[in-house]
């Protein structure tokens, strides 16, 4: 058995173009809309009347203007309109985005039109694009080198730093966590040590401040942070910063106490223990002059220490000289 | 009479130490140097080790690693005379099972309780 399908009288249509959500049309090649569904009044908040009045050119955004009238030239040729977007002006002075699908009429000289307000849509857009040149920004203005990785190990961004640090040229830079772990573990002075990139699963909420000694003798830190949405771990941010620096001051400043140290606590000793000695115990007159004499050139000693690391102190901040 | 072999690379600290220990009963014994020390001790066998640490060549650690890792040595008492304070330096001396450590300045008579009470 065959079903025919039977076109719907126009009687049977009006119910749908009266419920529509989205704003249905006819415009003649005149410049005005001949008839409006009620949606028109819902999402610009004129009434049908006002809309019919003035030509329809009068509520697009002026900015919109010329390729809204490129695009009817197009279709007073003949041509469909299958995704165009403009703005229409509200009552309140605002605009919506609309959505325009349309096919002409070339011998009644009139235009079928169907629009979707797609205002909010575009509205998350606008928002996604600044969080993105945010995002982007913000990578690229930190001193540090930061890799995101997703849930399925992909590589979704990365900034120039992190490459400088890792010495990666951009073209060789792996796809995927297990390219790029390799990548690094090649780096790293011993093959066994972390770097950052270990599997998602075997890493606690949040890394910081973790050593990577690399062969190259420089010295990275690493932190990580989980990329987390409604609380389920999708991915990975982790960031390199560079502390060779940092740790060598650490250590000649460690090196200078010591050495510091040594050099002071050696005549003080002279002098601590000679002294005690003579307060402790009888000495004859021959040795308590050796003694002194031991103390005295000490004393002369620390003097002259103290005033070289003076000097010392006063190179390194540019000081007035002050005498001892 | 019991032997105390005394290593410092300063010749007033060698004075030092060997004025606070020389009245008691003791045989001293110097070294000017670690190598000197390791040799000393290896062949002389004394009683008693003051070890300064730093010292030129061989540190006075590396001397008490090495006597610690020879049988025959590794009994010896070692009181260490150091100028590092740090608390990880204190750390290397107890790892290395040194009987104590004086930080410089140290008392003479202190010293000499130490000498006494490890060969006691």
């Amino acid at each position: 058995m065959k079903i025919a399908e039977i076109p719907p009288t126009p009687a049977e249509l009006d119910p749908f173009f009266t419920l529509s959500l989205d704003l249905l049309c006819i415009a003649g090649f005149d410049g005005y809309f001949k008839r409006l569904n009620p949606a028109w009044e819902k999402t610009l908040g004129f009434t049908r009347e006002e809309i019919l009045s003035r030509p329809w050119l009068d509520f697009v955004h002026p900015d919109d203007r010329d390729k809204t009238i490129a695009e009817a030239q197009k279709l007073a040729t003949g041509l469909d309109t299958v995704s165009f977007e403009n703005r229409y002006r509200c009552r309140d002075g605002t605009y919506r985005w609309l959505l325009w699908t349309v096919t002409p009429g070339i011998e009644k000289k009139l235009l079928y039109a169907a629009a979707r307000d797609i205002t909010s849509r575009k509205m998350i857009e606008e928002a996604l694009e600044k969080s993105v040149s945010l995002l982007t920004a913000t990578l690229e203005s930190t001193a540090d080198g930061i890799v995101a990785i997703d849930g399925d190990g992909r590589i979704t961004h990365w900034n120039h730093k992190f490459l400088e640090i890792w010495r990666i040229p951009e073209s060789n830079l792996p796809k995927d966590r297990l390219g790029l772990a390799a990548c690094l573990t090649d780096r790293v002075r011993k093959p066994e040590s972390r770097h950052g990139l270990e599997e998602l699963e075997a890493r606690p909420d949040a890394d910081s401040g973790k050593v990577i000694e690399l062969k190259d003798g420089r010295v990275l830190e690493s932190y990580s942070q989980p990329r987390l949405i409604g609380g389920r771990r999708v991915g990975i941010v982790v960031s390199y910063r560079d502390i060779t620096e940092r740790m060598e001051t650490e250590r000649l400043k460690e090196e200078f106490v010591s050495i510091v140290s040594h050099e002071l606590r050696t005549p003080l000793t002279s002098l601590r223990g000679f002294s005690e000695l003579m307060l402790e115990r009888e000495y004859r007159r021959s040795k308590r002059r050796e003694f002194l004499s031991i103390i005295h050139d000490e004393s002369v000693r620390l003097t002259e220490l103290i005033n070289d690391f003076l000097d010392i102190r006063r190179m390194e901040s540019g000081r007035q000289v002050y005498q001892l | 009479m019991k032997k105390i072999l005394l290593a410092d690379d300063e010749s007033n600290l060698r004075t030092l130490v060997h004025t606070t220990l020389e009245d008691s009963e003791y045989e001293i014994l110097e070294a000017t140097n670690g190598t000197e020390a390791l040799e000393m001790a290896k062949k002389e066998r004394p009683d008693l080790l003051v070890l300064d640490w730093m010292m030129p060549g061989l540190s006075g650690i590396e001397v008490a690693k090495l006597l610690r890792d020879d049988p025959d040595t590794a009994d010896i008492p070692i009181i260490m005379l150091t100028a590092r304070g740090q608390e990880k330096d204190r750390e290397k001396v107890k790892a290395l099972g040194a009987y104590a450590y004086l930080l410089k300045p140290f008392s003479p008579l202190q010293l000499l309780e130490k000498v006494r009470d490890a060969l006691r």
